[in-house]
């Protein structure tokens, strides 16, 4: 039913149901307001035709109507809150799914700087608080704001002057909740920020409770957190004294108006209204105010909605600012991932290249020229630019200067699913999801049949190993460190990619499996640009014969112990 | 057709759990694991004893305010009767007006006082479930992928304060439904006794209404509960392995599913919303008709209009007042009382995989902390031995480890070599006692080695916390002054990083060490281990990701750190193998040599 709705109308749904919400809320304060007034004259003028026993008066009509609308009140208030609930909810889901994206196009570099539990934390807990800001502070608002308007216009017209005590009386009191309500936004500053800090200690111990726990550090670590979640409290409590506060401030403002009203109807001052009369203006007014207890905590909800927000913002602006990508994630309905067109590809010529993290370059190449299909091997030491170089050839690192062209196409500017469809990256330590192997293999090509899976399989010398109904467990913990190597490389083989680059493709393995592996990809991708880079080390042990070696040395003149630090100023040349 | 829907939903939720039974084997997950409700209830009302001094105050604060409302009542009722009669005879009025102020302020401060006492109680209440929470969170450390690290945000953040908003509110609104409308009911009878017959008329809706809300909240919360938390670790995954999917160009198909999951949660909540403003709406027309019923009859008996056989034929004034004014107060405690059942429905689908986590049923496999309170093997070496031992991991056709008959003497290194897969890392686990084998056994000396004094952890991947390089390499240990600390870092070929760094050993580390390469990650585990008083080591492929020179640089340092000590070391590298008394060699799970 909801799939043959069009995404223009799924789209306004939320929206639709917030508007229905809003219209019940309305009816519904309007009734309970009426419901009062109505419900205060009719007993007093009972009480004084009783008294005065010749009255002629009619009690059914009044009391049927008083019925009416309470009736009326609570299945609006049940439609009202059924309806903002559900439309707050859908507009979370789709803030959910927007921030990941807006995750997903974070550089690399950042995304490691992002602590994942910190941004998980901010997908949750700080989405959720969003929903205060409709809850709390526009639902209750705009019932505040058309009670107000009609009951201070119902006062004005019984008598001017009930019409200014209730109205003043209630400005001041939402001014005075609006004033305690300042503070707060600093306080659910904190309060998210040291949240969010907490979730994130508890991911990294959580990951590292194994060695935590062989190095006697578990107490010490659960100690911590004991702390971090308890200190929680200091300023969640602050602000429900604060929210306190605001409902408090606006109870006064209750008991004063309707004392002025009191005063001024029963004649202390002024001339008297019929007491009948005044009922209903009491009830009124405390309806007035019974309209704006909703909005006692509308200060903390948006201070605290707010605060929420901008820490949404800095993640999805940063998301937002790369250059290079024409953003394949502005709508979440589309996929532009699996529509583009590999870019022809041609040889691999790179001019002047010098590349680094922090304006220090890591690597530089003056020269360096791959035809089309050549297996080359990148060696070195630690910290010589392997990294570097290949993450700025996939495009995930921006260049100081120079060019890396592929045919006629120069890589980092190239857009995100062209260059996607074109170029294939294999991290040193590559993510692995939960699910089948076949799961995480579908990853790299959700069509593929199961007889190309087989043969992914095949060509990462994994067949034997595991099946493709083997459950890797979470992150890949079923699988071991080659195992997990081995099943990436399957996954780049299913993207069939133009230029293909490894990052320490043999790790984990041994020697036989690692040549077998490398042999098989580049049997099966016969045309495909392959560069592995692979240390020094390994590579001596490696009977493996390419087609190049490019071997990136650290400057002579730098310090080789400074070199080995990835924070480190060294350069690399290669040297042919 | 709701109840298909009903039906479809549980197939699929039941697929969805065997599918996550094959996947963890014989691991079971945190939110997976499903004791009776029973068994969740009778946990929170042990855990709730923690609090009950606060919440039996609070609940004795409400009732005062309770009488405090009464009073309020009858004070006003006299204000608005003497107002009727009298017009403006404020001078008769003063006592009633100050009995009106007394009894308002009763309300007012009782009621902030039983606010404050249940908040405190809860706290405390939270407080200790969230310390035995994470002690056994943490200390679970033989089965790291029982608990993901997702599920553990996911109880202590969302799940822990679900269980305080209920100790807050459930223990007191209970006590206060049962006596403010007795009390109410005390004070109308005499005053105006019709009134209090159709009160008690419309009691029966409450135990009706928990019924309702009963029959389906349960299961609808724990729906939600279960999707939150499928929700945090599918995101938490893929946020984690983000730039590979990025780099396979994955990203469209897994914003669906995260959008999919998303709005999954958005149903779930909104299904467990609805059936509690259901149960309100209903409570809440109950009462609207009670208190109009009350309204006509005392309207019409004003009126002197009814004249039923039996009734009275005439009200006081201030009676009939008095006794209206009370009928809204008599449904705010049960209104109360209402959405606080709630919670405890809500409470009791959070408290299911806390209890069962902290609390196993007899027979489940617990998480124990045992290895992380048990001592290091830090006074002499031990013999290990391994008989027989077998390990099978679910989902696999093939035993990890099948039969392996080992004997480590006392003091001696043992390197294990073989291909990727073949079963190492498996056969270090069960040494180490993080995972015992299905099948024979694994002895430290002369205890199964899930029990033994733990041995020390060099890993694949070294895990580097936020905070310094000093306290990621003492690891909050007391005592270890800066010569020691720096003995192990030129033990372990660190210094010259160490210099490198803008703050020396102060510098601070972020989340998987930003800041250090992955050799120097590891390194800082080789130093850790120079630090420790361990004899028993668990050494996993230490030079992994380490160039040659550095390995070079390292394997007389190892030797020095494994002399004397009883060590398995695995590893691919000849170099590293070299420093082993004896090398064997796993072969799909089969020992050669």
């Amino acid at each position: 039913m909801v799939d043959h709705e069009t995404p223009r109308r799924a789209e306004a749904r939320p929206f639709r149901r917030l508007l229905t919400g809003l219209l019940l809320a309305v009816v519904a304060a309007l009734a309970s307001t009426a419901l009062l007034g109505l419900a205060g004259w009719f007993i007093v003028r009972s009480a004084q035709s009783g008294l005065a026993t010749t009255s002629p008066f009619s009690w059914f009509y009044p009391s049927a109507g008083v019925e009416a609308l309470a009736v009326v009140r609570t299945t609006a208030r049940y439609g009202e809150r059924l309806s903002t609930h559900r439309a707050t909810l859908d507009l979370l889901a789709r803030v959910r799914t927007r921030l990941f994206s807006a995750a997903s196009r974070l550089p690399a570099a950042r995304m490691r700087g992002l602590r994942s539990g910190a941004l998980l934390d901010r997908v949750h807990a700080d989405v959720d608080t969003l929903d205060g800001a409709i809850l709390s502070v526009a639902v209750p608002g705009v019932v505040c704001g058309v009670v107000a308007v009609g009951g201070v216009a119902v006062l004005a017209i019984v008598r001017p002057v009930f019409g200014i005590a209730g109205g003043v009386v209630l400005l001041l009191a939402l001014a005075a909740d609006l004033g305690i309500s300042l503070g707060s936004r600093r306080l659910g500053e904190r309060l998210a920020a040291q949240r969010s800090a907490a979730a994130a200690r508890l991911v990294e111990a959580m990951d590292g409770r194994a060695e935590l726990a062989s190095f006697g550090a578990v107490g010490l670590a659960a100690r911590e957190l004991r702390e971090r979640f308890d200190a929680l409290a200091v300023p969640r409590r602050n602000l429900t004294a604060r929210e306190a506060a605001g409902t408090a401030v606006i109870a006064v403002g209750r008991v004063i108006a309707l004392g002025c009203v009191l005063a001024v109807g029963t004649g202390l001052w002024g001339r008297p209204v019929d007491p009948a009369v005044l009922a209903f203006v009491v009830l009124v007014t405390a309806a007035l105010f019974d309209a704006a207890t909703g909005l006692g905590s509308a200060g903390q909800a948006f201070a605290e909605a707010r605060v929420a927000w901008r820490r949404l913002r800095e993640v999805a602006a940063v998301g937002f600012t790369r250059p290079t990508d024409t953003d394949p994630d502005t709508d979440a309905d589309t996929d532009a991932d699996t529509v583009a067109e590999a870019v022809p590809g041609g040889d691999l010529t790179l001019r002047d290249l010098v590349a680094g993290y922090g304006g220090t370059p890591a690597v530089e190449i003056t020269s360096l020229d791959l035809p089309r299909g050549t297996f080359a091997v990148l060696t070195g030491p630690s910290g010589a630019g392997k990294s570097t170089l290949l993450s700025v050839l996939a495009g995930e690192l921006a260049p100081t200067s120079g060019s890396a062209k592929f045919g006629e196409f120069e890589l980092p500017v190239l857009d995100y699913p062209r260059r996607v469809a074109t170029v294939t990256l294999v991290e040193q330590d590559s993510g692995i999801l939960s699910g089948t192997v076949a799961d995480n293999l579908r990853l790299a090509r959700p069509d593929a049949t199961a007889d190309e899976l087989a043969q992914a399989l095949e060509v990462a010398a994994l067949s034997g190993a595991v099946e493709l109904s083997t459950e890797v467990g979470p992150a890949g913990a079923h699988l071991s460190g080659g195992q997990r190597r081995r099943l990436a490389i399957a996954q780049a083989y299913l993207r069939r990619p133009r230029l293909l680059l490894l990052d320490e493709p043999s790790e984990g393995l041994d020697a036989t499996t690692a040549r077998v592996v490398l042999a098989n990809l580049r049997a099966a991708l016969p045309h495909t640009t392959i560069i592995a880079a692979i240390h020094d080390r390994t590579f001596a042990h490696l009977p493996l014969v390419p087609d190049t070696a490019i071997s990136l040395r650290p400057d002579s003149d730098a310090n080789f112990a400074v070199s080995d630090c990835s924070i480190s100023t060294a350069t690399g040349h290669p040297t042919p | 057709m709701t109840q298909d829907v009903v039906v479809r939903r549980r197939s699929q939720d039941r697929r969805f759990q065997e599918r996550r039974f094959r996947q963890r084997g014989r691991a079971v997950a945190l939110a997976g694991r499903r004791p009776r409700a029973r068994t969740a209830r009778s946990w929170l009302a042990t855990t709730g004893r923690h609090g009950r001094p606060w919440f039996l105050a609070a609940a004795a604060a409400d009732l005062l305010a309770g009488g405090g409302t009464v009073g309020v009542g009858w004070f006003l009722a006299g204000l608005i009767t003497g107002g009727l009669r009298g017009g403006a005879e404020v001078t008769g009025q003063a006592g009633e007006l100050s009995g009106l102020a007394v009894c308002g302020a009763v309300v007012a401060v009782s009621l902030f006082t039983a606010d404050r006492l249940a908040a405190a109680g809860a706290r405390r209440v939270e407080a200790r479930i969230r310390a035995r929470l994470l002690d056994t969170l943490l200390g679970a450390d033989g089965s790291a992928e029982r608990v993901t690290p997702g599920s553990a945000v996911t109880a202590l953040a969302d799940q822990v304060p679900r269980l305080g908003e209920y100790f807050r509110g459930y223990q007191r609104a209970a006590v206060a439904a049962v006596a403010v409308p007795a009390l109410i009911l005390a004070a109308a009878f005499p005053a105006a006794w019709v009134v209090g017959v159709l009160l008690m008329l419309a009691l029966p809706i409450v135990p009706v209404n928990m019924a309702v809300t009963g029959l389906g909240a349960e299961e609808l919360s724990r729906r939600q509960l279960r999707q939150i938390d499928r929700l945090s670790r599918q995101v938490l995954e893929r946020l984690q392995a983000m730039s590979t999917l990025r780099a396979l160009g994955a990203l469209g198909t897994q914003r669906r599913v995260v959008a999919r999951a998303a709005a999954e949660l958005a149903a779930r909540t909104s299904a467990v919303l609805r059936v509690a403003f259901l149960a309100s709406t209903a409570l809440e027309w109950v009462s609207t008709f009670a208190i109009g019923m009350v309204a006509m009859y005392t309207g019409a008996t004003l009126l002197g209009y009814v004249h039923v056989p039996l009734l009275p034929v005439r009200l006081g004034d201030r009676q009939g007042v008095f006794a209206l004014l009370l009928a809204p107060e008599f449904f705010l405690p049960l209104r109360r009382f209402a959405a606080a059942y709630h919670q405890r429905q809500d409470a009791v689908a959070a408290a299911e995989p806390i209890a069962s986590l902290l609390d196993p049923p007899a027979g489940a496999p617990a998480l124990d902390g045992a290895t992380a309170r048990r001592a290091v093997w830090s006074d002499r070496a031990p013999r290990v031995v391994l008989d027989r031992a077998t390990v099978r991991f679910g989902g696999r056709s093939r035993a990890a480890l099948s039969g392996i008959d080992l004997v480590i003497p006392a003091g001696h290194v043992l390197g294990v070599a073989g291909p990727s897969g073949a079963g190492k890392s498996t056969l270090l686990r069960v040494a180490g006692g993080w995972l015992a084998p299905d099948e024979g056994r694994c002895l430290v000396e002369d205890t199964p080695a899930t029990d033994a004094p733990r041995a020390l952890l060099l890993g694949q991947r070294p895990y580097l916390f936020a905070g310094t390089l000093a306290d990621n390499l003492t690891l909050g240990g007391q005592g270890i002054s800066r010569t020691r600390l720096w003995e192990a870092i030129e033990l372990a070929q660190l210094t010259r990083v160490v210099d490198g760094l803008p703050d020396g050993l102060d510098t601070v580390l972020g989340e998987r060490g930003w800041g250090l390469s992955g050799g120097e990650a590891q390194r800082v585990a080789i130093a850790r281990g120079f630090l420790s008083t361990a004899r028993f080591l668990i050494v996993d492929e230490p030079t992994a990701h380490l160039d040659a020179a550095t390995e070079n640089a390292l394997i007389e340092p190892l030797r020095r750190l494994l002399h004397g000590r009883t060590a398995l070391v695995a590893s691919h590298s000849a170099a590293v193998l070299a420093v082993a008394d004896h090398v064997v060699e796993i072969r799909e799970g089969l020992l050669h040599g």
